[in-house]
């Protein structure tokens, strides 16, 4: 049970969060088949760990659970941002968004939603200890009331991606009588169609159907959120019966849970690629032929057939093939060993030291993806080993440059549905989380120009352009394209998986009788 | 014996302390900076912004001497106040209370049902002395001790949960979530307990009062209820005190793998979190009260065992 | 040996014969236990993989013969490890008595309380994974059972006559412990070294399964369990196989080591029960 280490930090990164939408809608059931008496079990993967504060993770437990909405919501289908509890939305100066509330919303304590109770909870949100990486002083300056139905929202320097901002689960929206005590309470004061009723700290969340939802008659009567770590039991529990939508699964139960009839897999793209990073400022990392001989030397297409099941698709780049700004033509690197080896050579390579691949612990699989690595290169006469680590305890020495490859995967869209923050952390020369150590004049003008640019499809454009730089120096070896997987009983109805696990109870959702 | 427990009990109150301070030190010399462990472990993501890393240890003080820091929590504790956890940012005792009730029921339903099954399966051992039954219920008893937990309990889950579907996979709702970590939790104190009764029963029944009443013509089974079991079950309550201590916080495994929420879990969390007021709340509770427990015990041991005396003469 | 009980013989017959496959096995291993065929993932046992192979198409025979290495190993080393500083520790208490004794029982009564593998868990984040931590963490939380049974034995040979007649006599309070205590406390220390070892070996293979032990592509015993869990269902026998193996060995050397405590059973003082708990 390696998953012991994932504490629910752990579990903050390991979060599975994906870009499409895939889901389907209780084939062969009647809408009347729907029982309005059924109460279903959601199986999470992390538990609240800063209480309810909604500028942590635990506002993804709020907005899954049908209790917390947000002003926008990005739809995933459709691949941009939607109204929620905002219709409209405008940029009203270089620096100014407002935001046009919906009519005839009321909190589930009764209490009204105006532009006084939105701006009441955004600035909570905007004045934490810790704030949220979508929503904090450095890119919203001000929350402002204009007037009863209107919110503006000011931001530091230009920026077209207000609206995705608000579309972050961390800018949920919660009545004033939430925030009087010391802690947030959100029972009873979200506008969603589930209101919470009572919790079992560090175990589940107890919910009934919001009578009074402004978005209409809500068909379950309630539901459970348990907060499961373990990614063996919520599988398991799907498979028993105890659990009606078990969230992220992990690849090695894929098989059991895909020959249960009783149960359904879904599967979407997830925005996080497993990565064997490279140290390009050191040697012999810093050549170029080095890193190209490596990527030749492996084999994704078996690592992904074995190692991931097949759940998991070899990656091309940086990119999933999915992705609106995917590079266009981008194949996936074949093995091929005799290429590698001549590439060796260019590069003047002989074996020396063994060269380290650390392996992170947080993800269970990438021992074994490290221990497949190590079989391919050692057909190239590059000697590995392998160090597992728990990520904290690795951080400074990756950050420092002080290693020579490590495992890892990150979430290209973790603040935001773009992938601005992603490209210029991690790869430009001053970014703050450039552990490629990796430095290209070119690559850094392309992110520069992208970060002013309005128009989206120019914008995806130039992230491509960027893209391939990356792909055509192989600053990191792109693995697999990992999937989200989420299994749902199969009498569940108009069930539609998120693969950013935001929303899964929502008023649509039933379940047949049993 | 007043001198006896005075001693304990001013020691008791330095153990307590000593655990304190080895816990506070863990963020300290573990690699990594205990600020960013922090911010993990409520916003999900790699990138950590510089700014809020410098505000957050501003903060919460941890840039102070550690002395100064350490006399601050013991200041506070001594006013029965344990502090907020770096994460939630709640009060430790609300976190650490239910917690211990949760651990605490689990491992009075372990104790009970292994002393239950113990009696039964020692008495029966020790009346059968020297024949097969015996011998079987020695044999199996003795095996349980090398059951490794974590090999137990996935193939109960496997069998019972998945399987035939009749026990919960995982969780604490009801009697039916405990058969399964209560089983495997009691394995061992069963082992210990049957060779304790079975030895304690053994005793009673060679004893001169039992074999006076065997004598007088009083029937076998009302010999053994009334003055044998008596007897027997003294070395019982002495070492379900010591395993009562033992249980508190080393039920980590089987409360990881039911995904249960007691002590073991909350402080292997904490500990992996970084967070530090909440271990040390933990810490202090289950070191403290395994102490008192295992003081308990010694008290009725050396009553029990008047020699035992010499040895704090 | 003519007066052994026949399970004891059979334990130990099992062990040796365990103990000697493990040790042999960089010569007998039919395949190398890094081997990887990825296109035979978990196949059932058969004529080339006689137990099977894991996920990563290894062969299961071969690293349950490799781990056993290590897990044996380090249960050894931390057994005596354990056993003298435990040892040192009691005997050292009992003869100073007074508030050294005093301390280092309360110490005691601390590590007892401090779970085990929160403990392990501290010092393998400090020291990082691997098998020196996982040594250190077993040492550091498993000498008190020990350094108890050693203090009670002790305490109650130093109430013996031929003790105080040693003294009178002029001898050094070293001569004392190594010529007239140490002897006394061999035999019943053995029986408890011998409990320890299973014990010990269960804890290893517990934070191995954590996966603060081992480091890839090495294996042992509790690290095959944990990686041959998920796929649980598709193969049974790979998750069935080293857990096997820890519980064998573990009830081996826990019957022997009753033999050996039973038959080293002096009339002492009852000792405290705390010492039967360490590792629950």
């Amino acid at each position: 049970m390696r998953a012991l280490l994932r504490s629910s930090a752990a579990m903050g990164l390991v979060a599975v969060l994906a870009l499409s939408g895939c889901g389907f809608s209780g084939e062969g059931e009647s809408p009347q088949a729907a029982d309005l008496d059924q109460r279903i079990v959601v199986d999470n993967f992390r538990a609240p760990v800063a209480d309810w504060a909604l500028e942590s993770d635990a506002a993804y437990i709020l907005s899954l659970s049908g209790c917390l909405e947000t002003l926008t919501r990005y739809d995933e289908a459709a691949g941009k941002i939607v109204p929620s509890l905002a219709t409209g939305w405008e940029q009203v100066s270089d620096l100014e968004w407002d935001f046009t509330l919906r009519d005839g919303v009321k909190f589930q304590d009764g209490t009204a939603l105006t532009a006084d109770t939105v701006v009441n909870s955004l600035r909570t949100v905007l004045e934490a200890e810790v704030p949220a990486r979508a929503f904090n002083p450095t890119v919203v300056s001000g929350v402002e009331a204009i007037d009863e139905r209107t919110v503006r929202i000011t931001t530091p320097t230009e920026s077209p991606l207000v609206p995705y901002r608000l579309a972050s689960v961390n800018t949920g929206v919660l009545a004033p009588a939430a925030f009087e005590g010391e802690t947030v309470d959100p029972f009873g004061h979200c506008t969603g169609p589930f209101t919470p009723v009572s919790e079992k700290p560090k175990q589940s969340l107890t919910l009934d159907r919001n009578e009074d939802y402004w978005g209409g008659q809500v068909q379950l009567a309630g539901a459970e959120v348990r907060f499961i770590t373990d990614g063996a039991t919520r599988a398991t529990q799907v498979q028993t019966g105890e659990a009606d939508v078990s969230l992220s699964i992990p690849v090695s139960s894929l098989s059991a849970l895909e020959a249960d009839e009783n149960v359904k897999v879904l599967k979407a793209d997830s925005p996080r690629t497993a990565t064997l990073y490279m140290n390009n400022g050191k040697a012999p990392f810093d050549d170029v032929e080095f890193r190209q001989a490596l990527r030749a030397a492996l084999d994704l297409n078996t690592l992904a057939g074995s190692v991931y099941e097949g759940a998991a698709l070899p990656a091309s780049g940086p990119f999933a093939p999915s992705e609106p700004w995917a590079i266009e033509g981008a194949q996936t690197p074949q093995q091929d060993v005799e290429a590698a080896r001549q590439l060796l050579a260019a590069a003047g390579y002989t074996a020396g030291r063994p060269l380290e691949i650390i392996a992170i612990v947080e993800r269970a699989e990438f021992a074994d993806v490290a221990t497949v690595i190590q079989e391919n290169l050692k057909a190239v006469d590059v000697p590995v080993k392998i160090r597992t680590a728990e990520y904290a305890a690795v951080e400074p020495d990756l950050l420092s440059g002080d290693y020579d490859m490590v495992l890892s995967q990150r979430n290209r869209l973790i603040d935001i549905a773009d992938p601005i923050g992603f490209l210029t952390a991690d790869y430009t020369c001053d970014g703050g989380y450039n552990l490629s150590h990796f430095c290209d004049e070119d690559y850094d003008k392309l992110i520069a120009q992208a970060a002013r640019t309005a128009d989206t499809q120019e914008r995806y454009r130039l992230y491509a352009e960027a893209g391939k730089i990356l792909q055509d120096q192989a600053v990191n070896i792109w693995l697999v394209n990992e999937q989200a997987i989420d299994a749902v009983r199969a009498n569940l109805g108009s069930h539609v998986q998120d693969p950013l696990a935001r929303y899964v109870l929502r008023a649509e959702t039933t379940k047949s009788g049993s | 014996m007043m001198l006896f427990l005075a001693r304990r009990t001013a020691t008791l109150g330095v153990s307590v302390l000593l655990a304190s301070f080895l816990v506070f030190l863990i963020p300290y010399v573990t690699p990594g900076d205990p600020a960013r462990k922090i911010i993990r472990s409520r916003v999900s993501g790699e990138v950590v912004d510089e700014a809020t890393v410098q505000a957050l240890t501003l903060q919460l003080g941890i840039g102070d001497p550690l002395w100064t820091q350490y006399l601050r929590w013991l200041g506070r504790f001594g006013s029965g106040d344990m502090g907020l956890s770096y994460t939630s940012r709640t009060p430790v005792v609300e976190q650490v209370l239910p917690a211990l009730w949760i651990t605490l029921s689990m491992v009075v339903a372990t104790l009970g049902a292994a002393a239950l099954v113990s009696v039964l399966l020692g008495t029966a051992a020790a009346l059968q002395e020297g024949r097969l039954a015996d011998k079987a219920i020695t044999t199996v008893t003795q095996a349980f001790i090398a059951i490794p937990e974590y090999w137990l309990a996935p193939v109960l889950v496997l069998i019972f949960a998945l399987k035939l579907s009749v026990l919960p996979s995982a969780g604490w709702a009801g009697p039916a979530s405990a058969v399964l970590p209560v089983t495997v939790l009691a394995l061992r104190p069963i082992s210990h307990f049957t060779s304790a009764v079975r030895e304690g029963v053994l005793d009673a029944l060679s004893a001169e009062h039992v074999v006076a009443a065997r004598s007088r013509g009083l029937g076998r089974r009302k010999t053994v209820l009334k003055h044998v079991l008596p007897n027997g079950l003294l070395p019982l309550t002495t070492l379900a005190a010591v395993w009562f201590a033992g249980l508190l916080g080393g039920s980590v495994i089987v409360e990881v793998i039911f995904a249960i929420p007691g002590m073991g879990r909350l402080l292997y969390d904490a500990v992996l979190n970084s967070d530090i007021p909440l271990a040390q709340g933990g810490v202090v509770v289950v070191v403290g009260l395994a102490v008192v427990l295992t003081t308990a015990a010694d008290l009725v041991h050396r009553l029990l065992n008047p020699r035992m005396r010499a040895h704090h003469a | 040996m003519r007066n052994l009980p026949a399970h004891v013989l059979v334990a130990a017959s099992i062990l040796a014969l365990i103990v000697l496959a493990v040790a042999l096995s960089p010569w007998i291993t039919p395949h190398s236990p890094a081997a990887q065929d990825l296109g035979a993932r978990l196949s059932p046992p058969g004529g080339d993989h006689w137990l099977g192979t894991d996920h990563l198409g290894r062969d299961t025979l071969s690293r349950l013969l490799e781990g056993g290495r290590f897990s044996l190993t380090i249960a050894a080393l931390a057994t005596v490890l354990t056993g003298v500083i435990g040892t040192a520790v009691g005997v050292a208490s009992a003869r100073r008595r007074g508030w050294l004794d005093e301390f280092l029982t309360r110490t005691n009564d601390v590590f007892l309380a401090l779970p085990e593998m929160v403990l392990a868990l501290f010092l393998v984040a400090l020291l990082g994974s691997g098998y020196p931590s996982l040594l250190l963490a077993l040492t550091v939380a498993g000498w008190t059972p020990f350094a108890r049974l050693a203090r009670a034995l002790a305490y109650d040979v130093s109430a013996r006559g031929f003790i105080e007649a040693a003294r009178v006599l002029g001898c050094t309070p070293r001569f004392i412990v190594m010529r007239h205590i140490l002897p006394h406390l061999a035999a019943p220390l053995l029986g408890q070294a011998t409990l320890r070892f299973g014990q010990l070996l269960i804890s290893v293979g517990a934070l191995s399964y954590l996966g603060l032990g081992v480091q890839p592509p090495q294996s042992d015993w509790g690290s095959m369990l944990a990686a041959a869990q998920p796929f649980a269902l598709r193969s049974p026998l790979a998750i069935l196989a080293p857990g096997l193996a820890i519980f064998v060995v573990a009830l081996c050397v826990t019957l022997i080591g009753q033999h050996l405590v039973r038959r080293s059973t002096t009339p002492l003082a009852p000792t405290s029960p705390a010492l039967e708990v360490r590792n629950a």
